[in-house]
């Protein structure tokens, strides 16, 4: 059974296969501990805190220091596309916690015996094994321009699937470098990379890369992507149709 | 007549006269010393003449001066001919160029309106596609918190109350919450990311392995979805945040 609640103010979907649901709920505990700590928005968060200037940086808790040295490494590899900090300096973790903790959630269930799950938090996927049919699991990529429609179907089979994008035409993003906006065509980019924290937090630093972000994924090995932008023009990485079919070792 | 066979024409007649003037002036000296006593007046005058410009070297110069004249008069036509020539060539050079030029302009207007109109029409569509949707995703968005917010059991304080304005990353989101008879009546939008002009049109460069196709609506049943929902993100927390404040 799958149950969706809303959690870090966003839907946060588990379904454990032949669980019942103490298991469930063991992880929707996880996230609102992550929430408690992270959360930008509710003002007794470690972050807000951080944010604050009340809370020093010996005091910080391991999750937090886990995260920021994830979001340094990020930086790096991103060639500082990825930035935890906003142009006005503040600490904004999320573009990292979410896919993070969608991946954290996933060990989880793992650690618990479980090896048929779903996982998703605001549309960042793991997966695991196959679904409740014995199907491989599929996620359906958002049509930007409808919420109510999917425009592609793929197959992970195992790995992690994120989306980041706006329903919005014509954004403006940041470019970390310059602090200034940039225009940008893309309205939503989908990757497919080795686990949801590794695809997540790819896919918010290519989509602040604007047009050529397609191309930066393309050039990650174990990454493929699928962008669409204001024209509904789609751009996917030359791997990406290998996951749009159910391969064929299915219901042996 | 080339100039190389005018100087042989020259250098024969040159010879030629040479070898005349010689012969004739040995003939004059023979007369001269034949008949000396009757031509002697005349003989002072013409010896003077004979030193500085014997008649037969005049003769000779008047006709080099005549094939100079007629070989400087062929230049002068070759020249001409020539600089005509060269005109008509830069003149025929020009007006292809101009030809060229008129036609590479038109052909890049052509170009350029197309590819202006489409860009502009495609534009259009796809801005008014996203408009709809996110006309009806803040409605949607909308009508899910007032249905929260009414299930919540609180009753709000009649008045208008002011949501933060929440940074979706790319843009901010801001709304007020109108609260009447004790519930959410009206949820209007002071902020929102809208759709400033985008000055450029950035053709994505595809590298070759890069695929391109038509998004196209899927019927299949997924187990879940992937995609984007900052925005309604941000509704939903300044929304809260104007609710709450209507409680207290």
């Amino acid at each position: 059974m799958k149950e969706t609640r809303l959690v870090m103010g966003m839907p946060v979907t588990v379904e454990i296969v032949g669980a019942d649901t103490s298991a469930r709920d063991l992880v929707f505990d996880y996230f609102r501990t992550i929430d408690e700590r992270f959360s930008t928005y509710k003002t007794t968060s470690e972050v807000s805190r951080i944010n604050a200037g009340t809370h020093p940086h010996s005091a910080y808790s391991p999750e937090m220091r886990e995260v920021l040295a994830l979001a340094e490494s990020t930086k790096k590899a991103t060639s500082g596309y990825f930035d935890v900090y906003t142009p006005g300096g503040a600490l904004d973790p999320s573009g990292l916690v979410k896919g993070w903790a969608v991946n954290n959630a996933a060990k989880l269930i793992r650690a618990g015996g479980h090896e048929h799950f779903w996982v998703d938090a605001g549309g960042d996927v793991q997966t695991g094994g196959t679904n409740e049919q014995g199907d491989e699991w599929s996620v359906g990529i958002r049509n930007p321009f409808n919420g109510n429609e999917i425009v592609k179907v793929v197959y992970p089979r195992g790995r992690g699937v994120a989306t980041s994008g706006t329903y919005i035409r014509g954004q403006h993003i940041w470019d970390p470098h310059t602090k200034k906006a940039v225009s940008s065509d893309m309205v939503s980019l989908t990757v497919i990379g080795p686990d949801v924290y590794e695809a997540d937090r790819f896919a918010t630093a290519a989509f602040a890369m604007g047009n050529s972000g397609i191309q930066f994924i393309e050039s990650l090995s174990g990454f493929e992507g699928y962008a669409i932008d204001k024209n509904a023009q789609a751009t996917m990485t030359g791997g990406f149709p290998a996951y749009t079919e159910k391969s064929s070792k299915e219901n042996p | 007549m080339n100039t190389l066979q005018k100087t042989f024409v020259s250098l024969a007649a040159v010879f030629a006269f040479g070898f005349y003037a010689f012969m004739v002036r040995e003939q004059d000296t023979q007369l001269v010393a034949i008949r000396p006593s009757t031509e002697t007046a005349d003989n002072t005058q013409q010896s003077s003449a004979t030193d500085s410009n014997p008649p037969s070297s005049a003769a000779f110069q008047a006709y080099v001066d005549q094939i100079n004249a007629a070989a400087a008069t062929d230049q002068v036509a070759q020249a001409q001919a020539q600089q005509q020539t060269a005109a008509k060539a830069q003149a025929d050079a020009q007006a292809a160029q101009q030809q060229a030029e008129a036609k590479t302009q038109a052909q890049q207007q052509a170009v350029q309106l197309t590819a202006q109109q489409q860009a502009a029409a495609r534009a259009q569509a796809a801005q008014q596609a996203a408009q709809l949707a996110a006309q009806q995703q803040a409605v949607r968005t909308a009508q899910a918190a007032a249905e929260a917010a009414a299930q919540l059991n609180g009753q709000y304080k009649n008045g208008t109350y002011t949501g933060p304005s929440v940074n979706v990353f790319y843009g901010y989101v801001q709304v007020l919450a109108v609260i009447q008879n004790g519930q959410l009546a009206d949820v209007r939008f002071l902020q929102y990311p809208n759709d400033r002009s985008t000055s450029r049109y950035i053709n994505s460069q595809a590298m070759p392995f890069l695929k391109q196709e038509a998004i196209q609506a899927q019927s299949a049943n997924v187990d879940g979805v992937s995609g984007a929902s900052a925005t309604s993100q941000g509704f939903v927390q300044s929304l809260g945040s104007a609710l709450s404040q209507a409680r207290t």
